[in-house]
């Protein structure tokens, strides 16, 4: 079966007829073929190319904590103002190390371990011990001086959150704007503000402990 | 003796207008199809990205997370094509991963993922579906005999096989001024025993989607 116009032409060509006859029967089936040649035939027109790539990387990284836990202390309830949010002093850095075997693309998401987490911003929860009646307080973690391989560089930074390698917190933080570049070694200072929720002044006359818990989860992209 | 027939029609031609009173000139030509051009979302471009080599098994093969593309179809008016398939890795499918690049699937209709040294490093597949042709959702016929006899047809094999969107009327293939569809890549990866690992493998599949006119 002929598959395009040249092919026909190539394929009928090989016919052993005589010179007289071959040039009648050529004048008589020449349209023919012709028109053939766009029945029942494909031919070709355009392409495109489908490039898949990928990469098997050997080797892992590990995360850790310079300390496992963040204590803001007694708060006086003569410092909070009654129905406002009030800061809970200044805020407490604790340090994030991401060691890997080899160069790789590390990303840290760091999630609240309390359910109902607003997710139109950033603010972790802090309830009150055991007064689900009371409002919650909040904590937000600021990402700072992130360090990569010793190197220290501005441009790692976006906003409150975004570092190089991607340091995700959640709810609803995904910049990937800034390009991505393998490490071996990963430090990021993760600065800890706290609030008080805004209590109605009868709640500011009892001891009001809160606790919360974040964690702070390794991966790769 | 083999004569080129087109070359004798010429010669015809040219013997009458010199030796007969009538002469006769053959006028041909052909309606070419409607240009159209074939193109892939992302620049054709789907990357699978950094696969830790620990997440990997050892000694079987791993399916990736699926992948998926758009192709589409542009015409000036509607027309009738097809898609065929060609791999630019072919000699590099690892032999039975298809099968777990999707199940049901065989070597025939694989692609390849490119060398570490020696060995080929996986293989994929690319499935079919989510068809539309000028706004109208369809499935897939595929053809073994160059548009001769259709079936339906859900991957693009790099078989010589022909596919088009189907028709409303049944398995021919569909005329259309525009379509596309969404090709879904699954592939896997050979046993990380059977790699070096020294260094960073590369996976590097390559393939040419082909528009034909039918």
């Amino acid at each position: 079966m002929c598959r395009r116009v040249r092919d026909i032409s190539f394929t009928c060509q090989e016919f052993p007829v005589k010179k007289t006859s071959a040039s009648l029967i050529a004048l008589a089936v020449l349209p023919a073929l012709l028109a053939m040649a766009h029945v029942g035939t494909a031919q070709a027109s355009s392409s495109t190319r489908l490039a898949v790539d990928g990469a098997i990387i050997p080797g892992s990284c590990s995360v850790s904590l310079d300390k496992v836990s963040i204590d803001f202390g007694d708060t006086r309830s003569s410092d909070l103002q009654p129905g406002m949010a009030s800061s809970l002093g200044s805020p407490i850095v604790r340090t994030v190390e991401v060691a890997c075997s080899r160069p790789l693309l590390p990303t840290l998401t760091i999630a609240d371990v309390h359910d109902g987490v607003r997710a139109d911003d950033r603010d972790f929860v802090l309830p009150i011990d055991g007064r689900p009646d009371l409002p919650q307080g909040y904590y937000r973690v600021n990402a700072i001086n992130a360090r990569v391989d010793g190197q220290a560089d501005a441009s790692w930074f976006s906003g409150r959150f975004r570092i190089g390698t991607a340091l995700r917190l959640k709810p609803g933080f995904d910049d990937l704007a800034y390009p991505l570049v393998r490490l071996t070694n990963w430090k990021v200072d993760l600065a800890v503000q706290a609030s008080a929720p805004a209590l109605p002044a009868g709640a500011l006359a009892e001891q009001l402990p809160f606790a919360g818990a974040f964690t702070i989860e390794l991966g790769y992209l | 003796m083999k004569i080129r027939m087109l070359s004798l029609a010429a010669a015809l031609v040219a013997a009458g207008s010199a030796s007969a009173s009538t002469v006769r000139m053959d006028i041909s030509g052909s309606i070419t199809p409607a240009p159209c051009t074939v193109s892939l979302s992302n620049g054709g471009s789907v990357s699978f990205g950094d696969l830790r080599a620990e997440s990997l098994k050892a000694d079987a093969a791993t399916a990736l997370d699926a992948k998926t593309v758009t192709v589409s179809v542009a015409c000036n008016a509607a027309t009738a094509y097809g898609l065929q398939i060609s791999d630019d890795r072919a000699s590099s499918v690892a032999t039975g991963v298809a099968a777990t690049a999707k199940a049901g699937a065989s070597d025939a209709q694989a692609f390849g993922l490119g060398m570490s040294g020696a060995q080929a490093i996986g293989a994929y597949v690319v499935s079919l579906s989510d068809g539309v042709a000028d706004g109208t959702p369809t499935t897939f016929i595929g053809s073994a005999d160059n548009g001769a006899t259709w079936n339906a047809a859900s991957v693009l094999a790099p078989n010589g096989d022909t596919v088009a969107w189907r028709s409303a009327a049944g398995a021919t293939p569909v005329q259309a001024a525009s379509s596309s569809a969404l090709l879904t890549i699954n592939a896997a990866v050979v046993g990380t025993d059977r790699l070096d690992l020294s260094e960073a493998v590369d996976l590097d599949g390559s393939a040419v989607i082909e528009l034909l006119y039918l």
